[in-house]
């Protein structure tokens, strides 16, 4: 009757909220403040939200790949965020990070490849820019040739 | 004349006293031992063990003592059980990693608005871009929230 007791409790804390529901959950506000904080202005606050959410661990009970999905799309909100703070520097850094995750032909690999561009233009580096626009034109193209043929327009 | 209607000796006499005055006097302390005293401790041992047996109730007894089976109303324990249960999923889920969400697939107008941008000085499509963007992850966390639960 105690274990079931000692179960039950540990069950009630984790019930309570996943490591990685909560996690999602977590990411899904930060996202939402940092909506607010932008069309405030307050892009700092914007920026160090999103940065706090990369700093913290990762539950174990969440697939690598939506891991990597969530990650690209906050590093990929913070190097716009950086970018409107007029820091290509910061915001290389954060696509950099965004882009060790891994690499997919998805929206979120194509838009870090788009914003690396951009970082990398806004720092002169115009050749390197030019090979970041390419590289997210082609994963682009390929999932819009794949929608077309879906037909569906969202 | 047969023993039993034959009258008692003065032995037997004595000793039908003695027991007599045993058996009145047994709670005295100090009282000199006599040799009636082992007999009545040996009837009263065999007496004892008699009544010691261990009966169908006193071995409910000693068995609820020991396992204190009944504490717990059924419907406690029933809910215990299933509480139990519930933890326990809960503790394999929170630390298995789950498959991978079904993510939405994008949409045209997102492609579209990622190609605009896609190509240097496209600040002007930039504002269309975070449109879309914001629309796809709505959906893209919406996802994940069918595969890893609400969002608390």
């Amino acid at each position: 009757m105690r274990s079931a007791l000692a179960l039950v409790l540990v069950g009630a804390s984790l019930g309570c909220g996943s490591g990685a529901t909560r996690w999602i959950g977590d990411a899904w506000r930060a996202h939402a403040e940092a909506d607010a904080l932008e069309r405030s202005g307050d892009l700092e606050r914007a920026g160090d939200l999103l940065q706090d959410l990369v700093s913290r661990p990762v539950p174990a009970g969440v697939a690598p790949q939506d891991v990597r999905a969530v990650l690209q799309d906050i590093y990929a909100r913070l190097a716009d965020v950086a970018l409107k703070r007029g820091k290509p520097a910061d915001a290389l850094h954060s696509v950099d990070a965004g882009l060790q995750l891994g690499e997919a032909r998805d929206v979120f690999v194509s838009s870090l490849r788009a914003l690396r561009g951009r970082a990398l233009e806004a720092l002169g580096r115009d050749a390197e820019a030019a090979r970041e626009y390419e590289a997210a034109q082609a994963i682009a193209e390929a999932l819009l040739s794949e929608a077309l043929v879906d037909g569906g327009v969202r | 004349m047969t023993d039993e209607e034959r009258p008692p000796t003065p032995a037997e006499l004595s000793e039908a006293g003695m027991l007599a005055r045993a058996l009145e006097e047994r709670s005295q302390p100090g009282r000199e031992l006599k040799s009636v005293d082992d007999a009545l401790g040996a009837a009263y041992l065999l007496r004892a063990s008699k009544q010691a047996e261990l009966g169908e109730l006193r071995a409910r007894a000693v068995r609820q003592r020991i396992w204190r089976k009944g504490t717990w109303p059924l419907w406690v324990r029933v809910a215990a059980a299933g509480l139990a249960g519930i933890a326990a999923a809960a503790v394999i889920l929170a630390v298995v990693p789950r498959g991978p969400a079904r993510l939405p697939p994008p949409g045209v107008r997102l492609l579209q608005a990622q190609l605009a941008v896609a190509r240097p000085g496209s600040s002007a499509e930039l504002a269309q871009l975070e449109v879309e963007t914001a629309a796809y992850r709505e959906r893209f966390y919406g996802a994940l929230e069918r595969a890893y639960g609400r969002r608390p």
